[in-house]
């Protein structure tokens, strides 16, 4: 239950960011946007009142008291740069009370602070608004059109009641038969909003043949709640029916606890004065409670006055939430992203594993099933029917599988956004984040592990890479800095990049650190730009000058290279001096779908990415030559490519050796472009990339250039081939 | 037994009120996200009794109600408030909600809600 509660409010907090940062840009929040907070902290504030984490839900709901005003209508105005500052704070004090959470401690932070912050502002949006609030209408002038609309729909509500009220208003009138009964009903303790439960046994009982007065008179007063929990609801009822079915309406309702009924005198004192005058004329409102003053004058309204809720206030807070349930249901396309983000649900990372696991298993059982030799060569049409069937839904299954695990970068970039939000305001920079390619999918894993390495990178950037709005000034460079976080996929990798316009690295002072380093391993002369920058990545370096409280934490990028390296990725960066600073993060995927061409050496299955290809051929033995070393080379189209021989390098035997009887393929990799020569060329697959069984690693085989293996769809196992690991052995 | 079905926008509330329902003999037959698809499932299960949250996106637990007292004028639903939506409150209640249950409740509170109504 907890988790589930940490969970859901961390990602309500999230997608709150979201919505904030969003509208930060314009300085203020829209509609949409506003409806959109306003259900986040509701929903916040329910959640945590539920689990008893009071600072939490009194937080939460000072901050939806807020957006009530709001989105009734009110305007911030020159508040909104405090309000939105006061709400990140808010967002990161809810994370750190679940960051409490997760790590089984009790939230304890005092939200008291911000509270206060809060009531300044909420003081500050009811100060904004310059006419006095006029009672029928708390809305802003621009919400009076829909406003109309809620009253309109409302009235017509109250017409189809009020014909009703006509058609029992005749039997209403005392019958001969009527008596008064007095009763008293007292609802369950701490129930709440008692004066409303009340106000629905009114509604029930003027459906029946009745004649009502009852005590508090006003439901709606601010003391009603308050009365009816110290002296219970008392109602005086005269009908014509039986006792037992008015006690059965009282009983029924929900939360009452004890209720007593009994007959009054006709001349009883206790009997209210109104219950004793015959109603003048039906629909007067004689015959419902005095207070029910008719609230709006348009005629059907004043019809249905007995229906309608009593004091002028309260009517119109319910159009005024007419209206804003209106708006919401407008909202309703806009916000379906959030719905969405809403829809998820936490599942142990092990447990997909497993699941992974289990489908590949399905996969090959499926294929050991249909292709099995007991069905030998009998015709078997509706089996083939099935088995196809099955076939299919495997398919599904594996796709949904694979979906299961990838998540969007999204998460991850919007702490970015976060980051250099509060970053630029500390520093006094002004630095846009452009994000790019968030909808980039990767496994779960490498968004956990990226995170930090991002976080650091882009805490240089804004700290030492993006100068000051002075500075850049003086440089003729535009005052905002720019810094681009970029995802892309690139075949089996995905690459990240984080662009800055700042003042790019600094080589000579990299070169003369590395010198007092030790970390020279070359002639400084040989050195190329590309390596020296690259040197910041060695651990033990760091050009660090001065600690901030942001990039400085006494880790060094070296921290960056070992998180990148731990899932099998590289980092490196690029410079231009004066114009900025190209981080690089490349990380392959562990799991991944990759189209690919399927080939046999032997009997060995090999799947080669369909990117890297740049052709197959059948070769004719004229275009294979050696070299004087006697290394073989393949001539295509005039050009010449290292020609590698997968039987020889992998070892394999029985395999086709002679040029025109195999295949070959062109193969484009990161360093260079080259060719292999295999036995035969089996067609194209999409197949799931699995890791290496983590034994193979322990035996000594050779495992470059294998950068993994796939089960097909038939059950054989194809090891992927690395290219780029290959082209480092040719 | 009831059959029961819980609308709220918050997971978290669902399996809150899901769990506090599992020691009762009721039986929860039908969950939805948000009023638009409470009114579908409805008309697909036909719960005996829904509690329905108020404030959610795409259609609010008002504009839920009405539509499903338009289906079937005899539901039976609870409203799901929260302390400051009185006002909604009393709409629901002229719209034909059975009662309504405030947030934070207790286990005692909505079993004893449903059990009265069933």
């Amino acid at each position: 239950m907890l988790d589930a509660y940490i969970y859901e409010t961390q990602q309500l907090l999230e997608a709150l960011e979201n919505t904030l940062l969003a509208g930060e840009n314009g300085q203020k929040l829209d509609a949409d946007q506003i409806g959109e907070v306003f259900r986040i902290m509701h929903t916040i504030k329910g959640a945590s009142a539920m689990m008893e984490f009071e600072e939490l839900s009194i937080l939460s709901h000072k901050l939806e008291d807020m957006f009530t005003l709001i989105r009734e209508g009110k305007d911030p105005g020159a508040a909104w740069p405090a309000l939105f500052d006061v709400m990140f704070s808010s967002v990161s004090f809810f994370n750190a009370e679940m960051a409490k959470l997760l790590d089984k401690q009790t939230p304890n932070g005092d939200s008291l602070p911000l509270r206060e912050r809060v009531e300044v502002l909420i003081r500050q949006i009811e100060g904004e608004e310059t006419t006095p609030e006029a009672p029928e209408a708390p809305e802003g002038a621009g919400a009076e059109e829909e406003a109309v609309d809620a009253a309109a729909e409302e009235a017509e509500m109250n017409t189809t009641e009020a014909e009703a009220e006509d058609a029992q208003a005749e039997p209403a009138a005392p019958a001969a038969d009527s008596a008064i009964y007095k009763a008293t009903v007292h609802f369950e303790k701490d129930c709440q909003m008692e004066n409303l439960r009340a106000f629905g046994i009114v509604q029930v009982l003027q459906k029946m043949n009745v004649r009502l007065s009852y005590l508090p008179a006003d439901l709606s007063a601010s003391s009603a709640a308050e009365d009816i929990v110290n002296n219970g609801f008392i109602l005086y009822i005269q009908t014509s029916e039986s006792p037992a079915e008015i006690k059965a309406v009282l009983d029924e309702t929900l939360f009452v606890k004890a209720v007593t009924l009994s007959p009054v005198g006709e001349d009883s004192e206790d009997i209210p004065i109104e219950m004793r005058t015959q109603p003048e004329a039906k629909g007067q409102g004689a015959d419902v409670k005095p207070a029910a003053a008719p609230a709006v004058e348009t005629p059907e309204v004043k019809a249905s006055a007995p229906e309608t809720p009593p004091a002028p206030e309260a009517e119109a807070a319910s159009n005024g939430n007419g209206d804003a349930a209106a708006a919401q249901v407008n909202n309703g396309m806009t916000s379906f992203e959030t719905v969405a983000k809403q829809n998820f649900i936490s599942v142990n990372v092990n447990k997909l594993d497993s699941l992974l696991n289990i489908v590949g298993e399905i996969v090959t059982a499926q294929s050991m099933v249909v292709n099995n030799a007991d069905f030998g060569d009998r015709p078997h049409e509706s089996f083939d029917m099935a088995a196809q069937q099955l076939h299919s839904l495997i398919n599904e299954l594996q796709d949904i599988v694979m979906s299961i695990r990838m998540i969007p970068m999204s998460t991850l970039f919007q702490k970015m956004r976060r980051l250099v939000r509060d970053m630029s305001r500390r520093f006094g920079k002004q630095i846009q984040l452009e994000v790019i390619g968030e909808d980039t999918e990767v496994d779960k894993n490498v968004i956990d592990y990226l995170s930090d390495p991002l976080l650091h990178i882009i805490r240089n950037s804004v700290d030492h890479g993006v100068e000051s709005p002075e500075r850049r000034r003086e440089l003729g460079k535009p005052e905002n800095g720019r810094i681009i976080l970029e995802a892309k996929m690139t075949g089996s990798d995905v690459v990240v990049t984080v662009t800055d316009d700042g003042a790019g690295l600094n080589k000579d002072k990299i070169l003369q650190k590395a010198r007092e380093k030790g970390l020279l391993t070359k002639p400084e002369s040989e050195l190329t730009d590309r390596e020296i920058y690259n040197l910041i990545f060695l651990p033990g370096f760091s050009t660090k000058e001065q600690v901030t409280e942001y990039s400085g934490r006494g880790v060094g990028m070296d921290v960056v290279r070992k998180n990148i390296a731990y899932i099998g990725g590289a980092v490196s960066v690029d410079s231009t001096p004066g114009q900025g600073t190209v981080h690089t993060i490349r990380i392959p995927l562990t799991l991944t779908i990759v189209d690919g061409m399927k080939f046999s050496v032997g009997k060995m299955n090999f799947i080669v990415p369909t990117v890297n290809v740049l052709s197959a051929i059948k070769p004719s033995p004229e275009d294979v030559f050696k070299d004087p070393e006697g290394n073989e080379m393949m001539m295509i189209l005039g050009k010449v490519y290292p020609l590698m021989r997968l039987s020889r390098f992998f070892n394999i035997h029985d395999t086709v050796t002679e040029i025109a009887d195999g295949m070959i393929m062109h193969l484009s990799s990161d360093e260079r472009d080259f060719c292999i020569f295999f036995d035969h060329l089996d067609g194209e697959y999409q197949v799931v990339v699995k890791k290496l069984p983590s034994y193979l690693e322990k035996c000594s085989s050779n495992l470059q250039g294998i950068g993994g293996c796939a089960i097909l769809g038939d059950g054989s196992i194809n090891l992927i081939v690395d290219v780029n690991g290959l082209a480092a052995e040719c | 037994m009831a059959k029961i079905m819980i609308v709220d926008d918050a997971a978290f509330m669902r399996i809150t009120i899901k769990n506090m329902l599992k020691k009762c003999a009721h039986e929860v037959v039908a969950e939805a996200e948000n009023g638009k698809i409470a009114v579908e499932r409805y008309k697909q299960f036909m719960p005996d009794i829904v509690t329905m949250d108020i404030t959610m996106p795409e259609m609010d637990g008002l504009k839920a109600l009405k539509e499903i007292i338009a289906i079937n004028p005899k539901a039976k639903v609870i409203m799901v408030s929260a302390m400051g939506q009185e006002a909604m409150v009393r709409e629901a209640i002229l719209s034909g909600a059975k009662g309504f249950i405030v947030k934070p409740f207790k286990e005692e509170g909505i079993i004893a809600a449903i059990d009265k109504l069933a």
